[in-house]
């Protein structure tokens, strides 16, 4: 399955939404929670929280992870569970409609 | 926590932002490997698998780094603005704190920036500026003729109309030269008839100079644009209403009439600095002067015309001088008679376009670039004030400071917010000196410039950003220092001893005062020297009354007036005054002091070429001359109405002129004959005291004077009649000119002036030395003194407890007043020894502007040096009254 273009802003901001990840997590959540049939590429992952910390809806600070190892972790701000919420709004909208639109006979 | 948490990331910059993304991605790439090593994977085939499940690595170390780095450079400037928005917002609460402080400090410095912005704004306009709508202004240049004068070499600051044409075909390959002259106009008929300000050029000039009109366009060359009139802007909108169907319009200028062709733009002044109500071709001269004879443009003598020129593309200004000197050489050959002679060692010299940058440069600006230097001298007391004051606040809050280092503020971030609160001080300052200069510089333009039209308005974009810069200037100069000061504190000392006064800041105040004693003493001597002067040039004898006289010209206009007839008029005029309420006296005058002067050649028996002792003056006059003037006949007897055409032919020369004739001999019953060797011997009669014609400074002049009526050397026509009144001339003046007007044929125009507006004016470089001086350095005083008084009212607040133990000890209060006005004087005394070592030292420099006093006068030196004493004393005075009151159970118990 192909990730729709668009769409992996939102799938990170709620992974987030669950607790502070670094980028490994996140990727092995997402592809969990996809039950391994979403292909994402990782390096648009890391653009894509790079971007978000840009924004502001993120932070990203260096930590150790559970075994051990540096890694950068990033965690939601105020802003970005803002964000989470409007866009899950559209995004629920725009599926309905368009779920709609595609079972009309 | 890791280490790396501790350190903001703000703090580490770009090299440490790449390497945060290159870590991010390499440690992803290693927990895939990991991972998939972990599922059995080889490690090659697992790095492999984790680099394709990741994709573009490159691509996406780009654009997180860019990212990275745009947020970086963001984050910077906002926490900058901010912390500049803090400092702003903590530095304005600090100031409005101490409003007494705040207050003084922005009076002092706008005192020193307004002084300056005001000198500046007529330096600039004298010696800086380019005149307006000139194109490419430093290629033009003003030029100057010299020829040989005896050994010297005497200017030649005008030339005739045919000298301009000569000079203008020999140089035209290097400079494209024009003529012009600034002269009044009678413009208007009868009752309307009015001065204006006109000026004659030759039609080059405003091509030559790059002007475009405002309306129409300019005059055209040759005799068809000899009617061709371009009015002024300034007179344009005031007298014309602003009207462009003026063009066409005929209007009468002097006598002859002009079609207006044009508006010249606004603010144009060609080559001067004085406003233009009309301009007019030079060819139009004849109109203006009616005694120019019709042949004048042909001639080489009438030379009224300054020569301003712009460089041809490429030519230089040496290649211009030697082509104007030898087109000059020519024209002198061509003219012959005894300015040939010294063809050959004549030439030309280029200047600066400005009058002020050349050779012509008169006292009034000598004196205004005097104080321009004084003005500075003003602002470095204002800046030592307030670095003094600043220091004292430093000082206050010592405490305050180290409670901020202590907290971790860093000491260039303290050192950037109290230099804030300087910046803010001279902004203030700045605003507040530049409304102050937009008064001061009005009033200066009148008093220095004669308030005659100046054409533009009053501040500007230069002078508001030399005030800028002045006002950085005075902000870094008077806030590095205590700055600096401030963050040296130790933190601990401060701490622990609760603001115990540090002694370091009061050698840095010593200097300071020192300094600002020798300021004040160097402009207290400038003061008194010019004040002297002035009271020298009030107190000379000028050889006439010129407090009691009124002078009266009329400005011809009709054409059919020759000279004869203009001095029947004028004698005419002479006895109608003389019937008025108020007259003493009246006499017709060929010369007017200040204004018009003549010399004719003379011959001495006995004496071989009487032209090298020096420039004889003549003056032809009416009856009654000598005591209508006031000039005092110390030999020998006035002339009389018995002196007349047909009667022996006599003489009165002035002292001076006896002396230099006859040395030792008896000057009475002695021959000139006026006009040269073939004419006849006018007897001397008597020797009248000297007189000053046209300059105070100078010698009086050489000087003879005749019966006008005697016409001695074909010199004859009066151009005035001075009148004597029993009053202040200046309200008879108006009444005078009411009440002979009607006497005169309507086409005339009547000039009544008191004389002693000219003799003011004569004064005016002393007058503007003096005042000025005296009043920057009574600011200069004032500042040192309240310098003085608050320093030591400071050290005797931080000493209260030696005070005290001395006085438990028996000292007595008289001794510890002389302790306390001691350590005044001694600073005083200090400052004004460097005071006068300085004064003497540039004094020589002032000598050539002083009248009747030398620059090292020892009245003024011992005079100033004593008054700073006494104001030194005078400062002292309070703050030792104080040490001498302190209780001494009271200043030991409170510590």
């Amino acid at each position: 399955m192909q990730l729709i273009r668009g769409t992996l802003d939102l799938i990170v901001l709620k992974v987030l939404s669950w607790g502070p990840l670094h980028g490994f997590d996140i990727a092995d959540r997402i592809s969990t929670r996809f039950g391994g049939e979403l292909i994402l590429e990782e390096g648009a992952l890391y653009q894509s929280l790079r971007r978000m910390e840009e924004r502001g809806w993120l932070t990203g600070e260096w930590g150790v992870s559970d075994n051990n190892r540096r890694a950068r972790f990033y965690k939601l701000t105020p802003q970005g569970r803002q964000q989470l919420r409007a866009e899950t709004t559209s995004w629920e909208r725009y599926s309905a409609a368009l779920t709609r639109l595609l079972r009309a006979t | 926590m890791a280490p790396f948490k501790k350190i903001p990331r703000l703090l580490r910059g770009r090299v440490a932002i790449r390497t945060d993304v290159d870590d991010e991605i390499a440690a992803h790439l290693e927990e895939t490997t990991r991972t998939l090593i972990a599922t059995g994977l080889d490690p090659d085939a697992a790095r492999a698998e984790a680099r394709r499940r990741f994709g573009d690595v490159a691509t996406t170390r780009r654009v997180m780094t860019s990212s990275a780095l745009r947020q970086h450079g963001r984050i910077r400037r906002r926490d900058r603005f901010d912390a500049f928005a803090f400092d702003l917002r903590y530095s304005l609460r600090q100031l409005r704190r101490g409003p007494g402080f705040t207050a003084s400090v922005i009076v002092t410095l706008g005192l020193g920036l307004g002084a300056n912005a005001a000198m500046f704004g007529l330096l600039d306009r004298l010696l800086l500026r380019p005149p307006a709508h000139v194109r490419e202004a430093e290629q033009v240049r003003r030029i100057y003729l010299h020829i040989p004068d005896g050994t010297r070499e005497a200017l030649v600051t005008e030339v005739s109309y045919r000298r301009l044409t000569e000079l203008q075909q020999g140089a035209s390959g290097v400079i494209d030269l024009a003529g012009v002259i600034q002269t009044p106009f009678v413009a208007g008929e009868g009752e309307e008839a009015r001065e204006i300000r006109g000026a004659l050029a030759s039609p080059n000039f405003f091509p030559m100079l790059g002007v475009r009109p405002h309306l129409g366009r300019f005059p055209r060359e040759g005799p068809e644009g000899a009617q061709d009139l371009v009015l002024g802007f300034e007179w344009w909108r005031s007298a014309h209403g602003s009207d462009s169907t003026v063009i066409g319009r005929t209007i009468r200028i002097g006598t002859g009439s002009f079609t207006v062709v044009g508006v010249a733009p606004e603010a144009f002044t060609g080559i001067e600095i004085n406003q233009v109500d009309a301009w007019l071709p030079a060819l139009a001269a004849g109109a203006i002067w009616t005694h120019l004879p019709p042949t004048w443009p042909n001639e080489h003598s009438f030379s009224w015309l300054s020569l301003a020129g712009r460089l041809r593309d490429g030519a230089s200004a040496a290649q211009a001088e030697e082509f104007i000197g030898a087109a000059y050489r020519r024209s002198l050959e061509t003219q012959g008679g005894p300015d040939a002679a010294g063809a050959s060692r004549s030439g030309a010299r280029l200047y600066p376009v400005l009058l002020q940058r050349g050779p012509e440069r008169n006292d009034d600006t000598k004196v205004a670039i005097w104080l321009g230097v004084v003005a500075f001298i003003v602002l470095l007391l204002a800046c030592t004030n307030v670095a003094n004051l600043l220091l004292a606040r430093a000082v206050d809050r010592q405490g305050e400071v180290a409670v901020r280092l202590a907290l971790g503020a860093g000491r260039s971030r303290l050192v950037r917010q109290l230099l804030m609160e300087t910046a803010i001080l001279a902004a203030a300052g700045a605003a507040a000196g530049l409304v102050l200069a937009q008064v001061t510089e009005r009033a200066l333009r009148v008093s220095l410039l004669g308030g005659v039209g100046i054409a533009d308005r009053g501040l500007d974009g230069r002078t508001i950003a030399f005030a800028t810069v002045m006002a950085i200037l005075a902000c870094a100069l008077s806030g590095l220092g205590p700055s600096w000061f401030a963050t040296r504190t130790d933190v601990r000392a401060m701490l622990t001893a609760a603001g115990r006064g540090i002694r370091r800041s009061s050698r840095f105040r010593t200097a300071l005062l020192v300094a600002q004693t020798a300021l004040s003493t160097v402009l207290l001597i400038g003061a008194g020297l010019f004040v002297r002067s002035l009271l020298a040039a009030q107190s000379t004898r000028l050889g006439y009354d010129a407090d009691r006289l009124i002078i009266m010209t009329i400005r011809n206009r009709s054409m059919d007036r020759v000279s004869s007839g203009t001095s029947a008029t004028y004698r005419e005029l002479a006895v109608r005054a003389r019937a008025l309420p108020g007259v003493v006296a009246a006499a017709t005058t060929m010369q007017v002091p200040f204004a018009i002067s003549g010399g004719t050649y003379i011959a001495v028996p006995g004496i071989d070429s009487v032209e090298r002792l020096g420039q004889f003056r003549l003056n032809g006059v009416g009856d009654g001359y000598f005591e209508t003037a006031g000039t005092r006949i110390i030999r020998g007897r006035a002339l009389t109405s018995e002196d007349r055409k047909g009667t022996p032919l006599v003489m009165v020369v002035s002292d001076s002129m006896a002396r230099t004739l006859w040395p030792g001999r008896d000057p009475i019953g002695q021959c000139v004959k006026v006009g040269g060797p073939t004419f006849p011997c006018s007897e001397v009669v008597g020797v009248a005291e000297n007189v000053h014609q046209y300059e105070i400074r100078q010698e009086s002049s050489l000087q003879y004077w005749f019966p006008e009526s005697q016409e001695q050397g074909n010199n004859s026509g009066a151009f005035g009649v001075l009148v004597r009144v029993n009053g202040d001339p200046v309200p008879l003046a108006p009444a005078l000119r009411r009440a002979l007007l009607p006497t005169l044929p309507g086409t005339v125009h009547l000039t009544v002036r008191p004389l002693g507006t000219s003799v003011q004016r004569a004064m005016r470089p002393w007058r503007l030395g003096a005042t000025m001086f005296t009043a920057f350095g009574a600011l200069g005083l004032l500042i040192a003194t309240v310098g003085l008084f608050s320093a030591l009212a400071y050290a005797v607040s931080q000493r209260r407890r030696e005070f005290g133990v001395r006085v438990a000890l028996g000292a007595r209060s008289s001794g510890i007043v002389r302790m306390v006005l001691g350590q005044g004087l001694r600073l005083a005394i200090t400052g004004v020894a460097i005071g006068v070592a300085i004064a003497l030292a540039a004094g020589s420099r002032l000598a050539p502007l002083l009248l009747g006093v030398g620059p090292r006068d020892p009245l003024v030196t011992i005079g100033v040096a004593l008054a700073l004493g006494l104001t030194a004393m005078l400062a002292g005075l309070v703050p030792a009254w104080r040490a001498s009151r302190v209780d001494p159970a009271d200043a030991l118990r409170s510590e």
